[in-house]
C-alpha cells in the first residue's frame, strides 16, 4: 500500500506540473477572449517567440551568471510589446467584424509569425538551458523531483494569483472587467476602451511569452512549437469556460491530472481523451465548467 | 443577357476540354496534374461552402469527411476484392454517415467558436483513430498502390484522369448548384442571416443545418475518392485539421457568398503555392499576409470583389 | 442576375489559370545536367539531420562535378521541402519528375512519405534513393526494382541495439516509445534482438506517448514506479532531443541505465549541448571517432573543410545526416560511372551488389532487396578526455549480415503484399 501511494503522489506532482504548463498558456488565451471576445489563434506563436527570444538572450548573456533570469524578465516584455503593436495595427480593425473573420485573421498570423521566426532563427533545433540555481532535486515523499518543476508550478500559481489580484483589486482590473461586460458604457464614462484593450492584449501576449521562457528549458525549440501546444491549450480554455481564468486553471488541473493518472491505467489513448472531454463539455455544457466571463 | 451567359459557358467548357490536349503539345503533364488537384480541392471547398457560406456554420473539421472518403475507398480497394464502382459509391456514403453523426451533435451548438471547436475535436478524434488503428489503416505508413482501373490510370498520362475528374466534378457542381438554388438552399441562406426569424416562421433550424451538413460531407467524400485515384496512396495526414483550415482559407480567398468563389480560391491557392514555393521558402509569410489583407479589405473574397465590380459596371451601363 | 456574373467570374479564372500555366517557365539547357530531385523535411524537428544529409550529398556531388562529371555532364541537386507530410512529398515528386524532368529521385525522411513516393517511382520507373527514412517496409514488403536505400533500416538498427543490450547484465526492461510506426518498429526489433540473444529478460512495462509531446513527466514518473533494471527509449531523432532533455532534467539517467536508440549520433550532443546525458547507452550508424582509422579521420577533415566553405563549419559529421547522405550519393555516383549512362535500368543493374568505399569500410548494396548492408555501432556514452562532448566508449560493432533479414524472408514478405 505504501508503494502505491508514493506512485500516485509522484503522478500527482507531475500532473500538476503539466497542468501549470497548460495554465500558463491558457490564461493568456482566455483573458483575450473574455475581454475582447476574440480568439487569438496565434497565441502559440507568441509562446514560440518568447522561447526563441529566451534562447537568444541566454546566448548573448551566456557569460553572465543570471542569463536565464534576464531572459525571463526581458523576453515576455518584448513579446508583450509586439503583441501591443499587433493589436493596435491589426486586431482593432476586426472587433466589429464577424467571428469568422476574426478567427481567420489570427489564423493567418500563425503563418506570418512562423515564417518570421524562421527567417530570424533558422530551422535548426535550439536548446535553452536550465538556470543553475534551479538545477537540483528535492525529495518529496520518497521521490526525487527536479526543483525546476516546482519552479514551474510556483510560476503558474503566482500568475493565477497575480491575475486575480489585478482583476479584482486594481482599478485597471475593474475597468477591464467592466469593458468586458459593457464596452459602450465604459466608453461613455470617458475611458479609452481601445487603449484598455491594447493593454489587455499586451498582458495576454506577455503571459504567452512568459510561458515560452518558462517552458523552454524543458523542451527543444523548433518551428513547430506553436502548433504543438495550441490545440491542447484551446481545449483547456473551452473546457474551463471561455474567458474564465479560474475555469482555465481548473480545466488545466483536470487535464493535467487526468493525463498523469490516466497513463497509469490506459497509456495509449491520452490525447483522444482530451478531445473527447472537450467534445463532451461542448455538447453538454458549452459555457464550460465554470461558465463564461472574466471572473 | 442569356446570350452572354451561353457564350461564356461554352467558352469555359471548350477551354476546359481542350486544355489537356493543348498542354500535352506545348508543356508538361505536370500542369494537368495540378489542374486535377485544383478540381479536387475545388469540389471539396465548394461542398464545404454549403455549410460555411450558405449555412453560416464554420466547421473546422471537414477534413474528416474528405479523409473518410479517401480512406474508405482506398481500404476497400486494397484490402477487399470490392469492385471499383462499389468502393466509389460506398466512400461518400460512409462520409455522409459520419457527417450525420458529427452533425447531429454539432448543429445544436450555438456560437461560432464552440461549433468550430466541436467539429475540430471530432475530426481530430477521427485522425487519432485512423493513425492508431494500425491493423485496419496501416497507421502512419499510409496505404499505397491503390489499384486504379486502367482507363483512368495515371501511369502513362494524366489526360484520361483529367477528363474523368472533370466529368465527376461537373456533375457534382450541377447537383450542388441545384441544391443551392432550390427552396432548401434559400431556406438555408435565411438561417444564416437570421436564425431566430426562421424559427418564428416555423423552420426547423437544426434539421436544415443537419441536412446541409450531411450533403456537404457526401460531396467532400467524393473529393476524397478523386484524391485517392489521383495519388494512388493515402496517409492519415489527409484527416488533419490543417486540411480543414485549407478549405476555409480557400472559401475566404475566393469568396464565400458566390457559388464559384471557393473554386476560384482553390485555384488561386494551389497555383500560387506551386508558383511561390519554387522561388522562396517563405510561403507562409506570403499566404498569411495575403489573407490578412483579404480579411481587412476584401472579406468578400476575390470572387466577391469581381462580382461587385461587374455589378457597378452594369448599373453604370444601365444609367448611361 | 447572379448567374451571369458567376459565369463571367468562371471565365475570368479559367483564362487566368491558362495564362499562368502557359507562360510558366520551361527549361531548355544547352548542356543538360543530370538532375537529382531530393525531397526531404527541412522544416520542423527533422531539420537537425536533413540539412547535414544534404551537405553529405553535396560533398560527393561537387567532387564528382569537379572531376568532370559523367562524360562532361554535371549533376545538379534540386531540393524540395515536404514538411514531413506524405501528400506534399508526393506533390513534389510529381513536380520534380514531370516539370523539372529529374533523372533520379532521392529522399525522404518521413516513412509514410517515402512509401508514397516509392509507389510513384515504381509507376514511373524512376530510381528512388532513400537516404534517411527507416521503415523496413520500404525495402522489404513494399520494395521493388526501382527503390534503393543507402541508409540503415529500422529492423537492422533495432536488432543491433537488442544484440548490444544482451551483452549487458540487465533483466527487467521498460520500453518508452513514440507512438508511431517507427517507434513501434525499433522497439519491436530491439526486443526481438534482445530476447534472441538473452532469453531471460522480462518486460516490466511500456508506454507510448504521442508524437511531438511537450511534457513527458507523467511518463517518466510512471516508468520509475515500475522499477526497471534498464530503460529503452524508442524515439525518432526529433523527439529524442526533447525526451533526453527531460530525462536529464528529471535525473532519470542517473537513476537507471538508459538505452536510447541512435543517441550516439553526433547530432544529439551537438543539439543538446549541456543537456546531453552521460552514462547512457546509445547507438548510431556512424561514429566520427570510431574506428580511429586514417580513412575516417580524412573523411571528418574533408567534411569540416566542405562545411567551412559553406559557412557553417561542422567538425563532427552525423550518422543519420551527413554520413547517410554521403553514402547514398556515393552509391548513385559510382553506379552512374559503372553503368556509364543515366538510363534508369542500367543504373539499377549497376547498383545491385555495388560495394562502395566508406570511411568505415566497404558497404555493399544488397542485390536482392536493394538495402545497403550498414553496420551498427553501440556503446556507453561517457565523458572522455579530449572529446568535445560525451562520446561512446567500448564500442561494439554489429555488421549488417548478422542481423539483416535473409533474401528469402524479404521476397516472401513482398509476395505477401501482392
Amino acid at each position: 500500500m505504501e508503494l502505491d501511494w508514493s506512485i500516485l503522489f509522484a503522478q500527482f506532482i507531475s500532473g500538476l506540473c503539466r497542468a501549470m504548463v497548460l495554465f500558463l498558456m491558457a490564461s493568456g488565451l482566455t483573458l483575450v477572449f473574455g475581454v475582447m471576445r476574440v480568439i487569438n489563434f496565434a497565441h502559440g506563436s507568441f509562446y514560440m517567440l518568447g522561447a526563441y527570444l529566451a534562447y537568444s538572450l541566454t546566448h548573448v548573456f551566456a557569460a553572465t551568471p543570471g542569463s536565464f533570469w534576464i531572459a525571463l524578465l526581458v523576453a515576455p516584455v518584448a513579446v508583450g510589446l509586439l503583441g501591443g503593436a499587433v493589436e493596435y495595427v491589426l486586431l482593432r480593425r476586426i472587433y466589429s467584424k464577424e467571428h469568422l473573420l476574426q478567427i481567420l485573421l489570427t489564423y493567418a498570423l500563425i503563418f506570418i509569425f512562423g515564417d518570421l521566426i524562421k527567417m530570424l532563427w533558422g530551422v535548426e533545433l535550439r536548446i535553452v538551458n536550465l538556470p543553475p540555481i534551479l538545477a537540483g532535486f528535492v525529495s518529496l515523499a520518497g521521490q526525487d523531483f527536479p526543483i525546476y518543476y516546482l519552479f514551474i508550478i510556483g510560476t503558474g500559481m503566482t500568475v493565477a494569483l497575480g491575475l486575480w489580484l489585478l482583476l479584482k483589486m486594481t482599478t485597471l482590473g475593474k475597468l477591464i472587467r467592466a469593458a468586458a461586460e459593457h464596452r459602450s458604457m465604459v466608453e461613455m464614462l470617458g475611458y479609452n476602451v481601445s487603449g484598455l484593450f491594447t493593454i489587455v492584449f499586451m498582458v495576454a501576449t506577455w503571459l504567452g511569452g512568459l510561458a515560452g521562457v518558462v517552458i523552454a528549458p524543458t523542451v527543444r525549440l523548433s518551428l513547430s512549437m506553436d502548433m504543438e501546444i495550441i490545440i491542447e491549450c484551446f481545449l483547456v480554455v473551452i473546457i474551463g469556460g471561455l474567458g474564465n481564468i479560474w475555469g482555465a486553471l481548473l480545466a488545466a488541473l483536470i487535464t493535467g491530472e487526468l493525463y498523469a493518472l490516466g497513463i497509469l491505467v490506459l497509456e495509449k489513448y491520452a490525447m483522444a481523451f482530451l478531445f473527447g472531454l472537450a467534445a463532451v463539455v461542448i455538447i453538454l455544457r458549452p459555457s464550460g465548467l465554470l461558465g463564461r466571463g472574466v471572473s | 443577357m442569356k446570350a452572354a451567359k451561353w457564350i461564356t459557358g461554352t467558352a469555359i467548357a471548350v477551354a476546359l476540354i481542350a486544355f489537356p490536349l493543348i498542354m500535352e503539345r506545348i508543356s508538361s503533364q505536370y500542369y494537368l496534374y495540378l489542374v486535377v488537384k485544383i478540381m479536387i480541392w475545388a469540389l471539396f471547398a465548394t461542398s464545404f461552402n454549403l455549410v460555411l457560406g450558405y449555412g453560416g456554420m464554420m466547421s473546422f473539421g471537414h477534413a474528416a469527411f474528405y479523409g473518410v472518403g479517401a480512406y474508405c475507398c482506398a481500404l476497400l480497394l486494397v484490402r477487399t476484392s470490392c469492385p471499383v464502382w462499389l468502393a466509389v459509391l460506398a466512400a461518400p456514403c460512409l462520409a455522409a454517415m459520419i457527417g450525420l453523426m458529427i452533425g447531429y451533435f454539432s448543429v445544436k451548438i450555438k456560437g461560432v467558436f464552440y461549433f468550430a471547436t466541436l467539429t475540430l475535436a471530432f475530426s481530430q478524434l477521427l485522425y487519432i483513430l485512423v493513425f492508431k488503428w494500425r491493423n485496419l489503416t496501416l497507421g502512419d505508413d499510409g496505404i499505397q498502390g491503390v489499384p486504379v482501373p486502367p482507363f483512368i490510370s495515371t501511369l502513362d498520362s494524366y489526360v484520361n484522369y483529367y477528363y474523368c475528374a472533370l466529368i465527376v466534378t461537373a456533375v457534382c457542381y450541377y447537383v450542388l448548384l441545384r441544391i443551392v438554388r432550390s427552396p432548401f438552399g434559400l431556406v438555408l441562406a435565411t438561417l444564416r442571416e437570421n436564425p431566430e426569424r426562421a424559427t418564428f416562421i416555423g423552420v426547423n433550424v437544426q434539421k436544415y443545418r443537419l441536412i446541409a451538413f450531411v450533403i456537404s460531407a457526401f460531396f467532400s467524400g467524393i473529393a476524397g475518392v478523386l484524391l485517392v485515384f489521383l495519388e494512388t496512396s493515402v496517409a492519415p495526414d489527409v484527416l488533419k485539421w490543417s486540411n480543414s483550415g485549407e478549405v476555409i482559407l480557400m472559401g475566404l480567398l475566393g469568396g464565400m457568398q458566390v457559388f464559384l468563389g471557393p473554386t476560384l480560391g482553390a485555384a488561386i491557392m494551389v497555383l500560387l503555392n506551386s508558383f511561390v514555393t519554387s522561388y522562396t521558402e517563405y510561403w507562409g509569410l506570403f499566404l498569411g499576409t495575403t489573407l490578412v489583407l483579404i480579411v481587412l479589405f476584401f472579406p468578400q473574397g476575390v470572387a466577391g470583389v469581381i462580382y461587385e465590380k461587374l455589378l457597378q459596371a452594369r448599373t453604370k451601363r444601365k444609367r448611361a | 442576375m447572379k448567374t451571369g456574373k458567376e459565369w463571367s467570374v468562371a471565365a475570368l479564372f479559367v483564362l487566368v489559370a491558362t495564362v499562368i500555366c502557359v507562360i510558366a517557365p520551361t527549361n531548355v539547357f544547352a548542356e543538360k545536367p543530370i538532375k537529382i530531385g531530393l525531397i526531404d523535411s527541412y522544416t520542423g524537428g527533422a531539420a537537425a539531420f536533413t540539412k547535414p544529409a544534404l551537405t553529405g550529398w553535396k560533398m560527393v556531388i561537387e567532387e564528382f562535378n569537379a572531376k568532370g562529371g559523367l562524360k562532361g555532364r554535371k549533376i545538379e541537386i534540386i531540393t524540395r521541402d515536404d514538411k514531413f507530410k506524405p501528400d506534399e512529398a508526393l506533390t513534389h515528386a510529381r513536380e520534380l519528375l514531370l516539370k523539372e524532368n529529374v533523372d533520379f529521385l532521392a529522399g525522404t525522411t518521413n516513412s509514410g512519405a517515402c512509401l508514397a513516393v516509392s509507389e510513384f517511382a515504381k509507376q514511373k520507373k524512376k530510381l528512388l534513393m532513400v537516404h534517411i527514412a527507416r521503415s523496413e517496409k520500404i525495402t522489404e514488403a513494399k520494395g521493388h526494382q526501382y527503390i534503393f536505400r543507402g541508409a540503415p533500416a529500422a529492423d537492422i538498427e533495432g536488432k543491433a541495439g537488442g544484440a548490444f543490450a544482451a551483452t549487458q547484465p540487465f533483466k527487467k526492461w521498460y520500453i518508452l516509445g513514440e507512438d508511431y510506426e517507427y517507434g513501434h518498429s525499433i522497439a519491436n526489433n530491439f526486443w526481438k534482438g534482445l530476447v534472441s540473444n538473452k532469453p531471460d529478460v522480462e518486460k516490466v512495462g511500456e508506454a507510448w506517448p504521442k508524437l511531438q509531446e511537450t511534457d513527458y513527466t507523467p511518463y517518466l514518473t510512471a516508468m520509475m514506479a515500475k522499477k526497471p533494471d534498464a530503460v529503452y527509449i524508442a524515439f525518432g531523432a526529433s523527439g529524442m532531443i526533447t525526451i533526453m532533455k527531460q530525462a536529464k532534467l528529471f535525473g532519470l539517467t542517473e537513476k537507471v541505465p538508459v538505452f536510447a536508440f541512435s543517441l550516439a549520433d553526433s547530432v544529439f550532443p551537438k543539439a543538446l549541448k549541456e543537456s546531453m546525458p552521460v552514462d547512457v547507452y546509445g547507438g548510431s550508424n556512424y561514429l566520427w571517432y570510431y574506428p580511429d582509422t586514417p580513412e575516417n579521420k580524412a573523411f571528418v577533415k574533408s567534411y569540416l573543410q566542405f562545411t567551412e566553405k559553406m559557412g557553417e563549419p561542422d567538425p563532427y559529421p552525423s550518422g543519420i545526416g551527413a554520413f547517410a547522405g554521403y553514402c547514398c550519393a556515393k552509391f548513385l555516383v559510382e553506379a552512374l560511372v559503372k553503368a556509364d549512362s543515366i538510363e534508369t535500368d542500367k543504373v539499377v543493374k549497376a547498383l545491385e551488389g555495388l560495394a562502395i568505399d566508406t570511411p568505415i569500410g566497404k558497404i555493399t548494396m544488397r542485390a536482392c532487396d536493394h538495402q545497403a548492408a550498414t553496420p551498427a555501432f553501440w556503446g556507453k556514452i561517457v565523458r572522455v578526455e579530449g572529446a568535445p562532448f560525451p562520446v561512446a566508449k567500448d564500442v561494439q560493432v554489429t555488421p549488417a549480415d548478422k542481423i539483416m533479414p535473409t533474401c528469402e524472408e524479404v521476397m516472401a514478405s513482398r509476395k505477401g503484399e501482392k
